[in-house]
């Protein structure tokens, strides 16, 4: 999502991801809408890791489903949301999310229902089908050893088996072995896997989802002593030796007893009944308004925002471009940050106006998500002021504005995610186009 | 750079001052005595300089002093004159340019040392200063000089008419009228180092970094097209701010000449790589040492494969060049991304992994890394994404590997 490269052929046709985001939304709002009744408004959850382009490709998807989207909000947050309203919870938790195709791990501080998000990071290739594809490569590597040839000697093969795998991958979650039937050249066979074997295939992949743990620990400059609480959301979390790995990080058990796989969901509904409750209390159902009465929210960015300079190598002495942050990563939202920069030039008329997402102060290693030319007065030596402000809101939506302080000229742009990155004509295009996969 | 402008602006304001205390000695006068009707007495316009020091804003400057005495004969009383002061270095035995780096002390369009009273009127036709009179000072921490140690300094006072201003160019004079002038020279010991030694290092630099590229070049065994190309590329980009088509002609031979003595170093044997690193080390500031590594990590990446032992002699080559290894690789995963390198080698010199390192600090260096590398699993371009992805991979294993 939210990458306008990636496409994918389909009966000779071209779909973006939007697209194809867009028919798992309808077949959702339509599944609701057979128990509800007409469905107009979403709240959307994403991965706290997603960035601006993500988060507005999402709205288009959203948009392209027919809904509404009032909302989109952070996985983890809608599951510590619902977990918030159900237990009595005070101090720092961690929410570990391993899903399907991504993790995600988030900490924050709990006071009854007050919820501060503190860190939050996320990695959008680490979850479940990379498990799967760690068993088939066990069951063919055995059944090489084995049949003196591979399990799957096809890429097409090796597919077909990914689901089958996921369904032993599962049962390897209660029972310690699983066997696996396979026909290849040399005949039929039947390979054997433990858990222990699973165990020690995921363990690399295991190892990077500790590392980010750790990594979001160190970020909020916790201790793993000083967490109560790890909650587990996300169907791979389910599997023991993950639970064991946190473990032996946090010294304490995680959490299994919420609903792994419904937590976001449910968090993501309390969050659109806060939201209904603040805009017509009327619509909520009187049992559920005293539950939602008194939740507070607090987000961070997850993304550090700069803007490109010139600065001096403080080892060579040199100029370089270097991207200056002024709102760093885990800032709480709403929050706003004004620096004064410098023109450079006698005579300077311009200034590149660049936002950048990300982290590094290298340019090369960080995102630029606006870029735009900003005019200044002629004739003016170097060194005049230009205030730059940065704010963010709650909603993930940012402003910038580059000022140039003697002359007042202002640049203003803002930067939302609740605005789909997609032109109207390209969205009434899509839609025609996808009307052929409606479902009755 | 801060150091600089702080003294520059102290400078500007002693220069100033130095303005007050003309204006106070001419005031006064009684330097300036006249001979009416007579002659003048028979001595000549002289000067003398001394190494001294001046007290400004509480910091103590070192200067130059000069200072003359003697006869001035002007056209009419009332003549607008100045005094004029430049310098040169004549250790060598001939006279070689002093520059300055303050430019209100410079001729109008060189970078010469150019020392210049305001005009002031000359109160009488016949005037003589009787006493030794301070009518100049150079601060000497701003002249650069050719060469360090005992050098042989020329200083040379003109008085000047003021109006038309009298112009130099390379120290001559080239137009306006002198009435009076003396030269005097004088002994320094120069601890910086000079203009001429430094464009000596330059070149010097040039060279080792050509013999360390080609070095690298060498170590896996054979030096093709692609690496000569990359050093060519580096040499065009040295010669293309040159205008002047005589002087770039002129540099490009001097350059090509370096390579060939490069590569027949190499080819021979002859290069000793540790020799180098730490002559480098010794002459040339941080820049420049970056700026070697980074044309060996070109050469290196050349032909789109980083062998191990091309990776460990540049690693090697930092370390002797006491470069920090941290930024040597930041400029590694750059030029010689992970999709470069060919064979298995061990992961620990790609993630910055030292055996100094206790297995906490493994673990706390491998966490970081792995925070850098997320961030730019999300970058847009895609293979910025690719060797993250692939960075990530390696670092949990090397996690698997030394954190328990
Ligand atoms: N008992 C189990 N043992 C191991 N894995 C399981 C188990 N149950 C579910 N999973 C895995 O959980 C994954 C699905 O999790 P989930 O529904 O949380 O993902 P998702 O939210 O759809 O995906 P993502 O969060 O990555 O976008 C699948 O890969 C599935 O194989
Ligand atoms: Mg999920």
């Amino acid at each position: 999502m939210g990458e306008s490269s990636k496409q994918w052929r389909y009966r000779g046709r071209t779909y973006r991801p939007e697209e194809l985001s867009s028919l798992i939304l309808r077949k959702l709002s339509l599944d609701a809408e057979s128990q509800l009744g007409k469905v107009r408004d979403a709240v959307i959850t994403v991965p706290a890791y997603f960035a601006e382009s993500h988060r507005r490709a999402t709205m288009d998807a959203g948009e392209l489903a027919g809904l509404n989207v009032s909302a989109i909000i952070n996985e983890p947050t809608a599951a510590a949301l619902f977990y918030a309203t159900n237990h009595e919870v005070n101090g720092k938790i961690v929410v570990f999310d391993l899903g399907g195709g991504t993790f995600d791990v988030t900490v924050m501080r709990v006071a009854g229902r007050d919820i501060d998000i503190i860190a939050s990071e996320g990695d959008r290739h680490l979850g479940g089908t990379d498990f799967d594809r760690v068993l088939a490569e066990i069951v063919n590597k055995k059944a090489r050893l084995e049949t003196g040839a591979p399990a799957f000697p096809s890429d097409i093969e090796l597919q077909k088996f990914l689901n089958q795998a996921e369904e032993r991958k599962r049962a390897l979650t209660t029972r310690p072995n699983q066997r696996v039937l396979i026909q290849n050249d040399s005949g039929r066979a039947q390979v054997s896997v433990s858990r222990e074997e699973l165990e020690e295939g995921i363990s690399p992949l295991v190892a990077k989802a500790e590392m980010l743990v750790e990594a979001v620990l160190d970020e909020a400059r916790l201790d793993p002593g000083e967490i109560s609480k790890v909650l587990l959301v996300g169907g791979s979390s389910r599997i023991p030796f993950v639970q064991r790995r946190l473990e032996a990080i946090f010294g304490f058990a995680p959490v299994t007893e919420v609903n792994l796989d419904e937590a976001v969901a449910c968090g993501a509904a309390l969050y659109s009944g806060l939201n209904a409750l603040k805009e017509n209390a009327a619509l909520v159902p009187a049992g559920v308004r005293s539950g939602l009465s008194d939740v507070q929210l607090v987000e961070v960015a997850n993304h550090s925002y700069g803007t490109i300079t010139v600065s001096t190598d403080e080892e060579t002495g040199r100029r370089i471009l270097a991207n200056d942050i002024l709102i760093p990563k885990g800032s709480s939202l709403p929050c706003s940050e004004t620096k004064t920069y410098y023109t450079m030039a006698d005579g300077q008329d311009v200034i590149e106006v660049q936002i950048t997402q990300g982290e590094s102060k290298d340019p090369d290693n960080v995102n630029i998500i606006y870029q735009e030319n900003m005019p200044l007065p002629p004739n003016r030596p170097a060194g005049r002021p230009i205030q730059v402000t940065y704010s963010y809101d709650k909603n993930q939506r940012m402003e910038c504005s580059f000022r140039d302080v003697e002359s007042g000229d202002l640049m203003a742009v803002e930067l939302s995610s609740l605005e789909g990155a997609l032109e109207a004509e390209t969205k009434r295009k899509s839609r025609a186009a996808l009307e052929e996969f409606q479902i009755e | 750079m801060e150091v600089i402008l702080t003294l520059a602006g102290i400078w500007f304001a002693f220069w100033l001052l130095g303005g007050a205390l003309r204006a106070i000695g001419a005031a006064a006068k009684s330097a300036v005595a006249t001979v009416k009707g007579e002659e003048p007495p028979a001595r000549r316009f002289e000067a003398r300089v001394s190494q001294t020091t001046i007290e400004l804003k509480g910091n103590t400057a070192p200067i130059f002093e000069i200072e003359v005495r003697g006869p001035i004969t002007a056209p009419y009383a009332g003549f607008e004159i100045q005094f004029v002061v430049h310098a040169m270095d004549i250790t060598d035995g001939e006279a070689k340019p002093i520059f300055c780096a303050l430019d209100w002390m410079q001729e109008a369009d060189t970078p010469l040392l150019e020392y210049r009273t305001e005009a002031a009127p000359l109160p009488y036709q016949h005037a003589i200063i009787s006493d030794w009179s301070r009518r100049a000072f150079v601060p000497i921490d701003m002249v650069s000089l050719p060469r360090s140690g005992t050098r042989r300094l020329e200083f040379h006072v003109d008085v000047v008419s003021a109006n038309p201003e009298a112009k130099y160019f390379f120290g001559q004079r080239v137009s306006g009228v002198v009435l009076a002038s003396a030269t005097v020279r004088t002994s320094v010991e120069w601890a910086e180092i000079g203009y001429e030694e430094m464009r000596e290092r330059r070149t010097r630099i040039e060279e080792l970094t050509l013999d360390l590229a080609m070095a690298v070049s060498a170590a896996d065994g054979s030096m093709d097209r692609a690496e000569g190309a990359v050093i060519r590329a580096w040499l065009g980009k040295r010669v293309e701010a040159i205008e002047d088509d005589e002087e770039k002609s002129r540099e490009k031979r001097r350059l090509n000449g370096l390579v060939t003595a490069a590569y027949q170093k190499a080819t021979a044997g002859e290069l000793d790589m540790r020799a180098m690193c730490s002559e480098l080390t010794e002459i040339s500031d941080p820049a420049g040492r970056y700026d070697a590594l980074e044309l060996c990590l070109h050469v290196a990446a050349a032909d789109g494969r980083a062998e191990e032992a091309e990776l460990n002699t540049i690693r090697q080559l930092g370390e002797w060049m006491r470069v920090s290894l941290d930024r040597l690789r930041g400029m590694e995963e750059k030029i010689l991304p992970v999709s470069m390198h060919v064979g298995d080698a061990d992961d620990d010199g790609l993630l910055g992994i030292s055996g100094a390192m206790s297995p906490e600090e493994v673990r706390k260096h491998l966490n970081r890394e792995y925070r850098k590398w997320n961030s730019l699993a999300s970058h847009s371009d895609p293979s910025k994404r690719e060797q993250a992805q692939e960075m990530l991979s390696r670092i949990a294993a090397a996690r698997r590997k030394h954190v328990a």
